[in-house]
């Protein structure tokens, strides 16, 4: 369409030229005397003439207006973005050619120039989509603060824990938004932002445990460590912190069932049927089964539980050595616990015709802080232990006492007792006193007890302590705190600020 | 069903256990049903009313607190008591099971069907409130 136009224009332009050319021949004609036209033939001539000058004058011209047009069409081309035409152009070395030439030249090179930038471009957005869709991905909250303490950068996991959406908080400064407190409720300056924590090695600076405040006065607990940035002349960025979100790692770490714990549950999942099954064949099959027959599902089932209590012990050890033993201390009537484990161990006792008896002082004992299910364990164990190194018809006496903060529990036997020597490490790992063992006790115990004991008292700030003559008998003695004020008694924590 | 049967619920994967259990409990006057994973179990509990839980951590699928999170946040005003089924000794668990509102624990290998019961019947008629034990009391 536009080349008829361009045609068109052309053609108007020629004729306009060979018009006027023959016009300017006539007036020539007419006024210049010597050229004086006298007859057709001269005037014919004269015409004739004057057309081929304004046709060769009109070719020129059509050539110069054509490459005008093409150069038009070029330019055109690159204007919207085709840099791939091409002026046709010979090695002539006249003007037009060196033009067209250098025209083509300038398509190339711009066609390059954008081509290359677009390429840059979209190298640029992928590696950024790339860059970002990692960011969001993080588990751990990022920031990253220029060198004034502003938010440069913000991923959605931190923006969960600051509150903060990022079109809130890029451009603050972070203090202005978030506080930060150690466990001591000291508040971190933001100047220390990027120096948390205090390196004290500098090849693996380790997080540390602060206390977030963010928006609407959320409260976060967190692990926090600052990177510094490599380049900060070149980027103005000051530096990194990864935040890590300590509630879902605690509920990670609960799931998170580590060998010793899976093996016990392991263990115990068919225990738990042995023990389930002849229990109920225990007590409905006194009837139905011999005396004799009877009495090895009784057999079968003391063993069982025994190995029962055996697992446990060892999953006990097990928590205590990597110091995650945990002690839910509440407050407790110690004086009817004991009472109810006395009676458990009672049959035992029996069995072995030693006597069990319960001391209980004259006034009323305040309710303790401890553990019910740990505390029961030690008074078990000590209960069992002496029962096992009482000869029969020897006796057991368990004590409860009252003393100032605190109430003292004992188990005295009139068994073998403890020779001095091995005082010292009985409550020390899979220890027994050598030669202790008569025929009547066997085998009993793995020796992990009393360390159990020990630790489990420790970890309720007691004491645990045996006063003991080889011979005659064995006290073993431990004390718990007493709850101060029955409506408002002592954690363990308050316990050991005043003890 | 008469009017003042209890009914309760047993999630629990292990057969042999739940079936123990069940036959201990109905010759205990309850009325119970037995549920081998958390979906179905969830199922039940929205669409029948029980008087108790048991229910088992360690299931397969879904974990015993997570559904117990679920249950709770669907139904927060629900009294019924629940009671945790575990052979597992690690605390933490038990600590977080205590804070979705769970009613008590056992560890399974130190009960007899028979301390179930009875721990069942005191939970029932209100003796107990506080965490149940690890070991039983009798």
């Amino acid at each position: 369409m536009q080349d008829k136009k361009l045609t068109k224009k052309l053609r108007f332009k020629i004729f306009l030229l060979i018009f006027f050319n023959s016009f300017l021949l006539i007036f020539l004609s007419l006024t210049i005397p010597s050229l004086k036209l006298s007859n057709l033939l001269t005037s014919l001539i004269t015409l004739a003439i004057g057309n081929f000058l304004s046709l060769g004058t009109g070719i020129i011209i059509f050539k110069w207006l054509s490459f005008f047009d093409r150069l038009h069409e070029a330019l055109d081309h690159l204007i919207h973005g085709q840099y791939d035409f091409r002026l046709a152009a010979s090695n002539s070395r006249d003007e037009f050619d060196t033009l067209a030439i250098s025209l083509n030249q300038l398509s190339q090179d711009v066609g390059k120039a954008i081509n290359s930038q677009k390429t840059n471009t979209d190298q640029i957005l992928s590696g950024q989509r790339k860059f970002e869709a990692i960011i969001a991905s993080l588990i751990d909250g990022i920031i990253v603060l220029d060198l004034h303490h502003q938010v440069v950068l913000i991923n959605p996991a931190a923006e969960y824990l600051t509150g903060y959406k990022s079109d809130e908080i890029l451009g603050k400064k972070l203090d202005s938004l978030i506080k930060l407190e150690d466990k001591n409720q000291q508040i971190i300056a933001v100047n220390d932002y990027c120096s948390i924590p205090v390196q004290l090695d500098l090849n693996t600076p380790s997080p540390i445990r602060v206390n977030l405040t963010g928006k609407g006065n959320t409260k976060n607990e967190i692990k926090i460590l600052a990177q510094p940035i490599q380049s900060t002349v070149q980027t103005d960025l000051g530096c990194i912190l990864i935040l890590r979100d300590l509630a879902k790692e605690k509920i990670f770490e609960q799931m998170q069932v580590d060998f010793v714990s899976m093996a016990s549950h392991e263990l115990r999942t068919p225990l738990t049927s042995i023990v389930n099954y002849l229990a109920v064949v225990d007590e409905e099959g006194k009837n139905q089964l011999s005396t004799e027959l009877y009495s090895y599902v009784n057999r079968a089932l003391q063993s069982a539980k025994e190995l029962s209590s055996l697992i446990q012990n060892f999953l006990n050890v097990a928590k205590i050595e990597r110091g995650s033993l945990n002690i839910n201390a509440q407050p407790l009537d110690w004086v009817s616990l004991v009472g109810q484990l006395v009676n458990d161990n009672k049959p035992l006792a029996v069995q072995k015709n030693i006597s069990l008896e319960l001391r209980l002082p004259q006034q009323p004992i305040n309710q303790i802080i401890a553990d019910k299910v740990h505390i029961g364990e030690v008074l078990n164990n000590l209960i069992s232990n002496a029962i096992n190194y009482t000869p029969s018809g020897g006796k057991i006496e368990v004590g409860i006492r009252p003393e100032n903060l605190e109430v003292l529990t004992y188990v005295s036997d009139t068994g073998v007792g403890v020779p001095k020597e091995a005082i010292s490490h009985l409550f020390s790992k899979f220890f027994r006193v050598p030669g202790a063992l008569t025929r009547e006790s066997a085998s009993k115990g793995s020796g992990l007890g009393l360390y159990i004991s020990k630790s489990i008292i420790d970890l309720h700030h007691g004491k645990i302590w045996v006063e003991s003559q080889p011979g005659k008998g064995s006290t073993f003695f431990f004390t718990l705190p007493l709850a101060s004020n029955p409506e408002e008694p002592l954690t363990i924590a308050n316990y050991s600020a005043i003890t | 069903m008469s009017p003042n049967q209890k009914n309760i619920l047993i999630i629990e994967d292990e057969q042999f256990i739940a079936e123990i259990y069940s036959r201990e409990l109905t010759k205990a006057g309850f009325l119970v049903n037995i549920a081998p994973d958390g979906l179905v179990g969830l199922q039940m509990l929205q669409s029948q009313s029980f008087d108790l839980l048991l229910l088992d951590i360690m299931l397969p699928g879904m974990h015993g607190l997570e559904l117990l999170k679920h249950w709770k946040s669907k139904f927060p005003d629900s009294k019924m008591p629940i009671l945790l089924l575990t052979n597992l000794g690690q605390e933490e668990v038990i600590k977080e099971a205590f804070s979705f509102g769970a009613t008590g624990y056992f560890i399974k290998a130190s009960y007899t069907p028979q301390q179930i019961v009875a721990e069942v019947q005191n939970v029932l008629s209100g003796k107990v409130s506080a965490p149940a034990t690890a070991q039983p009391s009798a």
